[in-house]
């Protein structure tokens, strides 16, 4: 393109690309960051840090079938 | 093993499903749990009521095991009604919501108790209805702080690897604007705590450790937003919101909390809720709040008397354990007062209400002042950092001094960072993890601290005060003792069998004791209540008692519970019945003298173990026959001397001793039994080690002291950067975050190291 033969006008173009590249670095990872607080504030929030004992007992507990259980 | 549990779990569980009609039956009264009936105290339980739903949460002191969780998480199965029930293990406690329509509150507790789950319902709960509910608020700010911390040490590190230059356009204003935006919520929200409790203190002009944190922290935010707003430079921000993320670890570490025990209780805790009352000759079982002074009430066999009450009908042998800490029953007349707490060891009775339950004896010794009076809020600094204070403030003096004269405007940046490089952090960050690692390694041994300062005071006690029964004695264990004529085989064998036939705890222990094997056919067994017990083995009558029994004289001041028995028509000798000491008590006694300690001994039992005694403690520091408030009183009188008190009981006798006391622990020798209101409650099992516990709180200012001085290596350091207006902000963000983590890994291995050498 005609344009980018004009070595000024593509020193600044690169410039603001990276420069620009930079900002948007910064930005994407605040939001990431930002997503992982409010994932994990959303936790608390849950009540998911409340009992850290129960659950792990729980889980092992096999589920009956709830219909008949005289038929076992 | 799991599938075992499982399976007995499921065999249960089928058990109860085919009973449909589950009834309360067995170890307690169909009408016990009548006052659940009452619409108030629905109101007052449940955190929330409608129209087909009800929402309670119910203490269970007896979960103990997973299959506990099984069984109660499955309650829909076995009670349609149910419609949801949910376990918090550590707390032991349990929420349920059901369906009023199908099934009423006082079925609900009928069924957990049938199943071996009685909630656990207080007067306690009545009166507050409220909700504990878990702080999480800590651990939001811990997670804000945390992203905001990390974010900001990743934006400022640009800045120190390039030297502070930046040639792109724009990049450095942008990087210290955002640092600058993360660094609001650190401020606001995460550190908001600190200078809550900052602010408290100096409305209290108690000058907490929080004052001198608050002022770092002001001053480091306060430069930093000056520098960035003025452009003069990017502040400290990221040491600044460093520090008060660690410190928000620090607390989160300290705060170790155990669930399922509380500290606090008072009287109330102990009441029985429901009561029955005697209206127009029927039999109603109320709450006890709603006793009023000339109801009559009945009381039967092993119930606890709510109030203080005349003796209208019935005879009455009552138990003050609870009170006097007294182990013998007293028999008491027709007419005679009774006082709220004993426990009815005869027959039915029927009583006369003369005061209300908040106003009987029992309440009011807890009314008294120190019941009510707080604890003196404890500073919980190091002693040296008082110096360190001062220290500090005049390297602070005296730099302005030569700034003044070398460059005026230099002296309020050195100043300024004289004291955001010097703030008491650390110290903080020493004390907290210490303490925090202790408390751990106390609750793996069974003696858990109500908090952090308790091992502060803990390690300051000088003299130490016991509780005879129940907590230099194992009240599980019993020593016996025969004096008389020799038993032979058989006789020994009939007098076996006729015990096994009582269910009383001095038969039970005699049964154990002699344990000829089996036993033979007893005939025309008659038990008097009080007194003791008879029958016919074939042709031989035979009987045991109390000397009152068998001989009409008033009964003897005995050393320890008698009991005398009978063949045929003779008396051939006694049994005598004490409480063992709990192993290795006489060298816990030795290890204590040993270091130094002045031991005492309360005991509300009268004088018969004197002599047993004295081999332990000085005869004069001894004492029989303590009521309550003798025991309070003697505490005090300790006190006054100048001593540092270490109170170790158990039981609501000694509660008020226990709180005035430095320190107050309470024995519990089952984890599901009640403590009264304490610093620290101590696994029965664990109190021959006490010894070793406080040696290890003392050791405990040991770790602190080596920590402290490491943390001073650290300030030595930033100050001298500092008083030649040299800190720059990535020597700050260098030594912050390194002195932080070499206090924090010095204290916890120290602290573990100490801790198995003592074979914690």
């Amino acid at each position: 393109m005609q344009s980018f033969n004009n070595s000024a006008i593509a020193d600044t173009f690169d410039e603001i690309f990276k420069m620009s590249v930079l900002f948007l670095l910064i930005g994407i990872s605040i939001i990431v960051a930002g997503s992982f607080l409010t994932a994990f504030l959303w936790s608390v929030k849950n009540g998911q840090y409340d009992d850290d004992y129960t659950p792990s007992v729980r889980i092992l507990f096999e589920e009956t079938p709830k219909t008949n259980p005289d038929n076992i | 093993m799991y599938l075992l549990l499982n399976e007995n779990n499921l065999c249960n569980y089928y058990d109860l499903d085919k009973n449909p009609g589950i009834k309360a039956k067995g170890k307690f009264k169909s009408s016990r749990f009548a006052y659940l009936d009452d619409e108030g105290v629905l109101k007052k339980l449940a955190h929330f009521i409608d129209a087909t739903h009800v929402n309670i949460t119910f203490s269970l002191p007896q979960m103990h095991c997973a299959s506990c969780v099984f069984l109660l998480e499955n309650l829909h199965k076995i009670s349609p009604g149910i419609v949801r029930s949910q376990v918090h293990f550590q707390k032991k406690e349990v929420f349920i919501s059901y369906d009023p329509q199908m099934i009423t509150l006082r079925k609900v507790v009928e069924l957990l108790a049938f199943i071996g789950y009685e909630p656990y319902i207080s007067l306690d709960d009545m009166k507050e209805g409220t909700v504990k509910k878990f702080d999480r608020k800590q651990i939001f700010a811990l997670g804000v702080a945390g992203f905001c911390f990390s974010n900001i040490m990743m934006l400022s590190f640009p800045q120190y690897f390039s030297g502070g230059i930046i040639d792109e356009a724009g990049l450095k204003e942008t990087f210290i604007w955002i640092i600058f935006g993360l660094s609001l919520p650190v401020l606001f929200y995460a550190a908001s705590g600190i200078f809550e409790s900052a602010y408290k203190g100096l409305r209290q002009k108690n000058l907490n450790v929080d004052i001198p944190i608050a002022l770092a922290i002001v001053i480091t935010f306060a430069r930093s937003y000056y520098e960035i707003i003025s452009g003069t430079g990017s502040g400290y921000l990221d040491s600044g919101s460093g520090i008060i993320f660690f410190m928000l670890i620090g607390r989160w570490f300290q705060h170790k909390s155990y669930d399922a025990l509380s500290f606090d209780r008072d009287y109330l805790s102990y009441f029985p809720l429901g009561v029955t009352i005697l209206k127009n000759e029927k039999e109603e079982m109320i709450p006890v709040t709603k006793l009023r002074v000339n109801d009559r009430i009945v009381i039967r066999h092993d119930e606890m008397i709510p109030a203080d009450a005349n003796i209208i009908h019935g005879e009455a042998l009552i138990d003050y354990s609870f009170v006097t800490g007294e182990n013998n029953p007293v028999p008491k007349q027709k007419g005679e007062i009774l006082f709220a707490g004993g426990k009815q060891k005869s027959g039915r009775l029927i009583l006369e209400v003369c005061k209300e339950p908040s106003q009987s004896y029992i309440t009011q010794l807890w009314n008294k002042e120190t019941f009510s009076e707080k604890k003196k809020f404890d500073s919980f600094i190091h002693p040296w950092s008082k110096y360190f204070t001062i220290v500090l403030l005049s390297i602070a003096l005296i730099s302005s001094v030569y700034w003044y004269f070398a460059d005026t405007a230099r002296i309020i940046p050195v100043v300024s960072s004289i004291l955001i490089v010097a703030c008491p952090c650390s110290l903080l960050l020493t004390t907290t993890f210490t303490f925090g690692n202790m408390l751990r390694i106390f609750g793996r041994n069974k003696l858990y601290l109500k908090n952090a300062i308790v091992i502060e005071t803990m390690s300051a006690a000088n003299t130490i005060v016991f509780d005879k029964t129940g907590t230099i004695t194992n009240a599980r264990e019993s020593v016996i003792h025969y004096t008389g004529e020799c038993l032979t085989d058989p006789e020994r064998k009939m007098i076996s069998s006729l015990s096994a036939q009582s269910s009383h705890v001095l038969s039970r222990q005699l049964v154990k004791y002699l344990s000829s094997g089996d036993h033979i056919a007893i005939e025309n067994f008659k038990e008097y209540n009080g007194k003791g017990i008879s029958g016919m083995a074939g042709s031989l009558s035979i009987a045991l008692g109390s000397h009152a029994f068998f001989e009409d004289k008033k009964q003897e001041r005995s050393a320890a519970s008698r009991v005398y028995a009978r063949v045929g028509d003779q008396v051939k000798g006694f049994f005598e019945i004490r409480n063992a000491y709990r192993d290795h008590f006489a060298l816990l006694v030795e290890s204590l003298k040993g270091s130094g300690y002045e031991l005492h001994l309360l005991s509300g039992d009268n004088d018969a173990e004197r002599k047993t005694l004295e081999q332990y403690f000085e005869p004069e520091n001894i004492c029989f026959n303590a009521d309550p408030a003798d025991k309070l009183s003697y505490i005090k009188n300790l006190q006054a001397q100048g001593k540092k008190v270490m109170m170790v009981g158990d039981g609501l006798n000694d509660a008020g001793a226990l709180l005035q006391s430095d320190v107050g622990i309470a024995v519990n020798d089952h984890t599901s039994a009640f403590t009264p209101a304490c610093d620290a409650i101590i696994d029965g099992a664990a109190v021959t080690r006490l010894a070793d516990f406080i040696a290890f709180a003392r050791s405990g200012q040991f770790i602190i002291t080596i920590s402290f001085m490491v943390s001073i290596l650290y300030n030595i350091v930033g100050i001298s950067f500092a008083v030649q207006g040299l800190l720059s902000p990535i020597i700050a963000a260098i030594l912050m975050p390194a002195s932080s983590i070499t206090i924090i890994s010095l204290s916890t291995i120290m602290a573990g190291m100490i801790a198995r050498k003592k074979s914690f």
